[in-house]
């Protein structure tokens, strides 16, 4: 699917759909930067991965300076290469009814689900540092930027906002060769949705699963295509938002 | 602000990582796209207070016209 000189940033790397993304990728031929805050998480990788030498961990905190992202990826080019890739997978969910909506708690998700994935965007995006044409982008949104459930309007909002940037970054790069597309999986079983199930409690899986004909996704659910968006397979794709949930 | 410290900053605003002079072209690069044109508009209105149009820039034919519009210093 890949060769070691496709160099792919995985954001999000030490834990769930980030995980299984970088680890695919780099099992698929691929050089990955995996990038994360957990840096013991991000360690860990290079023990159960196909080529540890084509996996490298970047610990970093993506919203400790959002405008700095685009200074972060240009380093990142300046010692891997120029950036073949990047999956964008991380994230946090907010449970929160509309009745507690305020802009500080909207201001926190969009910082997370809309503003850093956008900054990375435009690092990437520059000329500078990626390869051109073939070069593609995917960012993990959520089933809840087309309908979100009671309670995900703060995370279905700044998600819709990512979907509508991305559909119109990927116009505006399409012309250099690059794609963009976006998935946005349903509930899969990460330790994001563990923390979901923590604050809403078990009930909350009840009566989600019957509306799941095929039952809760995993990682690798996303990851495979993550991997394939990413992929010259993919090469009429761009401007999607892909909804992966299952058969919901 | 003097050219030699608007070109790096122009430079920037087109993606490029060749250098760029003040006699260059603007037609002659390829990075010289409607985007970079938008991103040129959003720069000056943002850092000079000055509100350019697209057929503002679109008329430029050099570098050194570019920052000639904004009173830029050679």
């Amino acid at each position: 699917m890949f060769q070691g000189k496709d160099v792919i940033l995985v954001t999000g790397a030490s834990s769930g759909i980030g995980r299984a993304t970088a680890l695919l990728c780099n099992r698929a031929g691929a050089t990955v930067i995996a990038s994360g805050r957990n840096t013991a998480a991000l360690q860990t990788l290079g023990d159960i991965c196909a080529a540890p030498d084509r996996l490298h961990a970047e610990p970093y905190d993506l919203c400790a300076d959002l405008n700095n992202l685009p200074v972060w990826i240009q380093d990142l080019r300046r010692r891997y290469g120029k950036l073949r890739g990047m999956a964008f997978c991380a994230g946090q969910t907010w449970n929160l009814p509309m009745s507690q909506y305020s802009p500080e708690t909207a201001n926190q998700a969009f910082a997370i689900c809309c503003h850093a994935p956008l900054m990375a965007a435009r690092g990437f995006c520059d000329r500078r540092n990626n390869t051109g044409q073939g070069a593609a982008l995917v960012f993990i949104a959520a089933a809840a930027a087309l309908d979100p459930n009671p309670a995900q309007g703060v995370y279905g909002a700044a998600k819709a906002a990512l979907v509508a940037g991305a559909r119109c970054l990927s116009k505006e790069v399409a012309g250099r060769g690059i794609r963009v597309n976006c998935i946005s999986p349903g509930l899969v079983q990460t330790p994001m949705m563990e923390e979901t199930v923590r604050q809403l409690g078990r009930e909350f899986l009840e009566q989600e699963a019957p509306l799941y004909p095929l039952g809760f996704g995993n990682a690798e659910d996303v990851a495979h295509l993550a991997a394939f968006l990413l992929s010259d397979a993919a090469r009429w794709i761009s401007g999607q938002n892909v909804p992966l949930t299952g058969g919901r | 602000m003097h050219l030699d410290k608007f070109i790096p900053i122009f430079q920037d605003l087109l993606q490029r990582d060749e250098p760029v002079f003040a006699t260059d072209t603007l037609a002659d690069m390829e990075e010289w796209d409607s985007l970079a044109i938008m991103a040129l508009i959003a720069w000056f209105d943002k850092n000079c207070n000055l509100h350019l149009t697209f057929p503002d820039c679109k008329a430029l034919r050099t570098v050194a016209d570019v920052a000639a519009l904004a009173k830029i210093r050679a």
